[in-house]
């Protein structure tokens, strides 16, 4: 669809990343040494930390990526939400309180507290680095994609504002300023989440004419790079020389109510979901295929599905295997929920956020306002997502924007407020990220791995020129990856952190017969075979290389559910390998 | 050599370290068993629950909701651990 860029739009986020650039520079003058630039001198209040947790953890794949997926295929986008938040249970109950005892400044402190091995803070800073980076890129892709319709700019100006606004905040100020950015963005998306819920039910549910909403529709993009929807070229219009505009229709539809109404009035949360249970609803397929001229034309085909259908899982291509009779099929959905679960607790950007508070009581306490915020959100992206399956307002070629197309139907200014609000989202998960990458350079590898000795005010340095190219590879790769799915992405930094990072916290805190080979072994192979496992999944053959998908090597796309348990087997082998060949008191942990 | 206060420390640390592993694997069996019937018995997650929504949205909302009510239990039982501060300047 076209955008048009708009001035109410404009001005709010212009407001927005100038309200957050100078409270950045504001904080920053607080933050000289390197306890405070990397951990906020351990003197956050668990509050506002735990609120920070939301803030770094509901990225632009929750905000963007579940709401469209939701909308798109209804309760599949859910089954994520239930996955990211289950995740956090392991890191309350397993790994918070003794990486906070462990630790000082990065996730290669905490796994090295006891060893002292450069191994081992090699491979964890590699690891680091890694999933950041993956992580980081659907983060860019998502700004690019809000953009569009936000400023009517392209894809690669998106990128370009965040990855400099962002590269502002980290260099300023480090983990202050950073933190109050998440506690910001978490407070505002949660509640601004819940206003568009209580808009939604207030709405209600309406009927579309099934001739208007089942009619198919194309996109044709010929060589020339011209554009033709539903066969005519797709324009703005000209107002003042009388052209109407042509575009694709919006799509988003109930074709029927229970009882035969054609509108509900006012809902009830439960009465909205039992309500959409009984209806009929309009789903969207798509095919691309290129004609003898070469033009790309992409076929959105409407299907209708009983309200039940899209309320259980299987109903869009991710999960579909879930309604297949084949085992095989299902071990897909397995290994992703088994991903979603292991790798909250071995995100690096959120390992880091344990060391912001001086004690323990209070990263328990942190976790759990955090596991508050974040389920209220995922509890309401349900809502969210169903809302705009329902509001006749989706982009048929872009699930990212459902969620502020949803708030556009509500009035531009609860559109510019969203759009503003799933920038700072971007940005506010994007510092966090350089955050720990750049720890991971100028601590881990630059002073720990190559003994560079560094003081305080040269660390900081260091760090600030690290975030400065990391950022830079992360805008490079946004713009790359444009055409890549966001929560695809996001899937693959969660296979990877699951499988290199949470193995080796699991048995350093479990087992005491865990050597320092044994973890840094266990990283990189975690770490190796999960990223070539995904490399050579179908999904790549498809999207990164062009490839029949059919002809991949990887069995199923999804690599934890084999990737994780051969970490922690390559674990166990090499501690029992090596442990009776060094003298235990350097190289076995003390019994717990 | 141990002193009283490390004695008390070390035991209220790994009696954290216990409730919060109990607590995780009630969590991780109502996670196993959302997962398993989400695969193998979709028409027990399609059959109604209540006020005709489905086992299905149930269950998901349950599972976040556990999660904070296991975090609430965990608080409440956590014994308070004598530490130094972390995170604070470089020795």
């Amino acid at each position: 669809m076209i955008y048009s860029g708009s001035l109410t739009a404009l001005i709010v986020f212009l407001v927005f990343v100038g309200l957050v650039l100078a409270l950045s520079f504001w904080l920053g003058k607080r933050a000289r040494s390197a306890s405070g630039y990397f951990a906020a001198h351990g003197q956050v209040g668990w509050f506002v930390n735990g609120v920070a947790f939301a803030g770094d953890y509901l990225s632009a794949a929750s905000f963007l990526g579940i709401c469209g997926m939701i909308a798109f295929y209804g309760y599949d986008g859910f089954l994520y939400s239930i996955g990211y938040l289950a995740g956090w249970v392991v890191a309350l109950f397993v790994i918070a309180e003794p990486v906070k005892r462990l630790g000082r400044f990065t996730f290669a402190d905490a796994l090295d507290s006891k060893f002292q091995s450069r191994g081992i803070k090699l491979a964890a800073a590699i690891s680091t680095l890694v999933v950041s980076i993956f992580y980081l890129i659907p983060q860019m892709v998502g700004a690019g994609a809000l953009i569009k319709p936000l400023l009517g700019l392209q894809h690669e100006y998106g990128v370009l504002i965040v990855g400099v606004t962002v590269t502002l905040i980290v260099v300023t100020a480090g983990m202050v300023s950073t933190t109050w950015v998440q506690f910001i963005k978490g407070s505002l998306l949660v509640i601004f989440c819940l206003v568009l819920c209580v808009m939604i039910l207030h709405r209600g549910l309406h009927v579309t004419p099934a001739d208007v909403a089942m009619q198919p529709q194309t996109l044709t993009v010929m060589p020339d790079g011209t554009r033709l929807a539903n066969g005519a070229p797709q324009t703005r219009g000209d107002p003042a020389r009388g052209l109407p505009p042509h575009d694709l229709r919006p799509v988003g539809n109930v074709i029927a109510l229970p009882g035969g109404i054609e509108a509900t009035g006012p809902l009830s949360p439960v009465g909205f979901l039992a309500t959409l249970h009984d209806s009929r609803l309009v789903v969207w397929d798509s095919k691309k295929t290129t004609g003898d001229n070469h033009a790309v034309t992409t076929t959105f085909t409407p299907r209708a599905l009983d309200g039940k259908d899209i309320l259980i899982a299987g109903a869009s291509p991710t999960f579909k295997g879930v309604r297949s009779d084949k085992l095989a099929d299902k071990l897909d959905f397995i290994s992703l929920m088994l991903a979603l679960f292991c790798g909250t607790a071995s995100l690096p950007h959120i390992l880091i956020r344990y060391y912001t508070v001086k004690d323990a009581a209070s990263a328990r306490k942190s976790t759990i306002v955090g596991i508050a915020s974040i389920g209220c959100f995922y509890v309401l992206t349900l809502f969210l997502g169903l809302g705009a399956m329902t509001s006749g307002t989706l982009d048929v070629t872009n699930s990212n924007m459902a969620a502020p197309l949803l708030a556009r139907s509500f009035g531009e200014l609860p559109f510019a407020l969203v759009s503003a609000i799933a920038f700072t989202t971007v940005l506010g998960t994007v510092s966090g990220l350089i955050m720990a990458a750049s720890g991971a350079v100028a601590h881990d590898i630059m002073e720990n791995v190559l003994n560079i000795r560094l003081n305080d005010h040269a660390k900081v340095g260091a760090a600030r020129w690290a975030a400065v190219g990391v950022s830079l590879i992360a805008m490079w790769l946004g713009i790359k990856f444009e055409k890549l799915n966001v929560t695809f992405l996001v899937g693959w930094a969660f296979n990877v952190a699951a499988s290199a990072n949470l193995p080796a916290l699991v048995m350093l805190l479990f087992w005491s017969g865990t050597t320092k080979r044994g973890v840094a072994v266990s990283i990189l192979v975690g770490m190796v075979s999960s990223l070539a496992w995904l490399l050579l999944s179908a999904p790549a053959y498809k999207d990164l290389y062009g490839l029949d998908p059919a002809r991949a090597i990887a069995p199923f796309s999804q690599p934890g559910l084999v990737t994780i348990p051969l970490s922690f087997l390559t674990l166990i082998l090499v501690s029992l390998a090596t442990r009776s060949s060094l003298r235990p008191a350097q190289d076995r942990l003390p019994d717990r | 050599m141990l002193y009283a206060g490390d004695m008390s420390s070390a035991h209220a640390t790994a009696k954290n370290a216990r409730i919060g592993m109990i607590l995780f694997l009630i969590y991780l069996a109502f996670y196993a068993g959302f997962v398993y019937l989400s695969a193998f018995d979709a028409a027990f997650m399609a059959s109604h629950a209540f006020a005709g929504i489905n086992v299905a949205v149930v269950y998901g909302f349950g599972l976040i909701a556990a999660a904070f009510v296991l975090a609430l239990v965990y608080l409440t039982l956590c014994h308070p651990v004598d530490e130094p501060a972390r995170g604070g300047p470089t020795p």
